[in-house]
C-alpha cells in the first residue's frame, strides 16, 4: 500500500503514526513495527522505527518499562504520556489542516488545467 | 508470540543476536554515547531481534534492522569527554593480531627465498619495516627450522591503535574541567 509513499514523507509522518499506534496500548518495538506493516506500511523498517521511538521518549512523548519475556531479554514496553496525547492531537489537526490544503490546491490546479 | 518458533530458535540465531550486539555497543561506543544507555539500547535491540527472529528468522530480523553503524549514528545521546576503553581495547588487539599476522607472512616470503637459494643454507635477519623483529632460518636436504622474534612491531600498532580510537587524554580534559568547575 506505501509502495508509492515517498521515504522522506514516510520518515515525516512517523511520529504521529507512533502515537497513534500506541494510543490504544502499550507495545515494544518489534511488535509496534509489526502493526504499522498491518496498518499498510510495510516499507517502514526496524532500523527507522526504533530510533523514532528513542527520540519520542527523549521528548516526554513517550514513557517506557521493561517487562520480562520467557523467549529472550526483557522487552521495553513503550506507552504514550499525557503530553504524547497533546502533542498526538496537535499533530493530528496540522495534518488534516495539510491535507486539506494540499487537495485544495490538487483540485485548483486541475480546474485550471481543465480550463 | 510465536511459541513453536521461539523453542526453535537455535544456538547459531542465538549467537547472531549477541554478536549483533556486540557489533551494535562497538558503534555506539564510536559515537560516543556512554555506557549505561549504550546497555539499555542494545539489551533492547537484543530483545526485539529476538521477537523477530522468532516470527520471520534470524535473517530478516537482521535484514529488517539494517546496517548497526547507521543505527548507532541515529541516537543523539552524547558525551564527547569519555574515553572508549572498549572498542580501544578491541581495536588494539585486531592490530597486534594484523601485525602478528604480517609479520608472519613476511618470514614466509623470507623463509622461501633461502629455501629457493637451494642446498644447505642459513640465513638470519632483521625483517624491515617490522622494526625490532629477527628471523632465522636453517634449511638443508633433510631438515628447514626457522624461528622468529617479533620484537615490538605488534605491541606498537596496538598502542597507536588504542590511542587513535579510545583517546584516552580525554581523562584530564574531563579532570581539569571537573576542578575548574569546583
Amino acid at each position: 500500500m506505501d509502495e508509492v509513499l515517498d521515504p522522506q514523507l514516510l520518515k515525516g509522518i512517523l511520529p504521529i503514526l507512533l502515537l497513534t499506534v500506541l494510543r490504544e496500548s502499550e507495545e515494544y518495538g518489534y511488535a509496534i513495527v509489526k502493526k504499522l506493516h498491518d496498518l499498510g506500511f510495510t516499507s517502514l523498517k526496524e532500523g527507522t522505527v526504533y530510533p523514532a521511538l528513542t527520540r519520542l521518549e527523549a521528548k516526554r512523548f513517550l514513557s517506557s518499562r521493561l517487562a520480562k519475556s520467557t523467549s529472550g531479554p526483557a522487552r521495553k514496553y513503550y506507552s504514550l504520556t499525557d503530553v504524547g496525547l497533546g502533542e498526538l492531537q496537535k499533530a493530528s489537526e496540522s495534518w488534516a489542516m495539510l491535507t486539506a490544503k494540499v487537495d485544495h490546491a490538487l483540485r485548483a490546479t486541475a480546474g485550471e488545467e481543465s480550463a | 508470540m510465536n511459541k513453536a518458533r521461539a523453542e526453535q530458535l537455535g544456538h547459531q540465531e542465538r549467537w547472531r543476536i549477541w554478536w549483533a550486539g556486540c557489533r551494535y555497543d562497538f558503534w555506539l561506543d564510536l559515537r560516543d554515547v556512554p555506557g549505561k544507555e549504550r546497555r539499555a539500547l542494545r539489551h533492547e535491540l537484543k530483545a526485539n531481534l529476538t521477537a523477530a527472529a522468532e516470527d520471520d528468522g534470524i535473517g530478516q530480523a537482521l535484514s529488517g534492522v539494517g546496517s548497526l553503524r547507521d543505527l548507532a549514528g541515529e541516537y543523539e545521546v552524547r558525551d564527547a569527554s569519555r574515553v572508549r576503553w572498549g572498542s580501544g581495547l578491541a581495536c588494539a588487539v585486531l592490530a597486534a593480531a594484523c601485525g602478528i599476522a604480517i609479520v608472519l607472512i613476511a618470514a614466509f616470503f623470507y623463509g622461501q627465498g633461502v629455501v629457493a637459494s637451494g642446498g644447505d643454507a642459513s640465513a638470519a635477519s632483521t625483517l624491515w619495516p617490522f622494526w625490532g623483529t629477527e628471523i632465522e632460518v636453517n634449511t638443508s636436504s633433510e631438515s628447514f627450522t626457522s624461528s622468529i622474534q617479533f620484537g615490538p612491531f605488534p605491541l606498537l600498532l596496538a598502542v597507536v591503535a588504542f590511542l587513535g580510537v579510545a583517546r584516552p587524554w580525554r581523562l584530564l580534559k574531563r579532570q581539569s574541567s571537573d576542578r575548574s568547575m569546583h
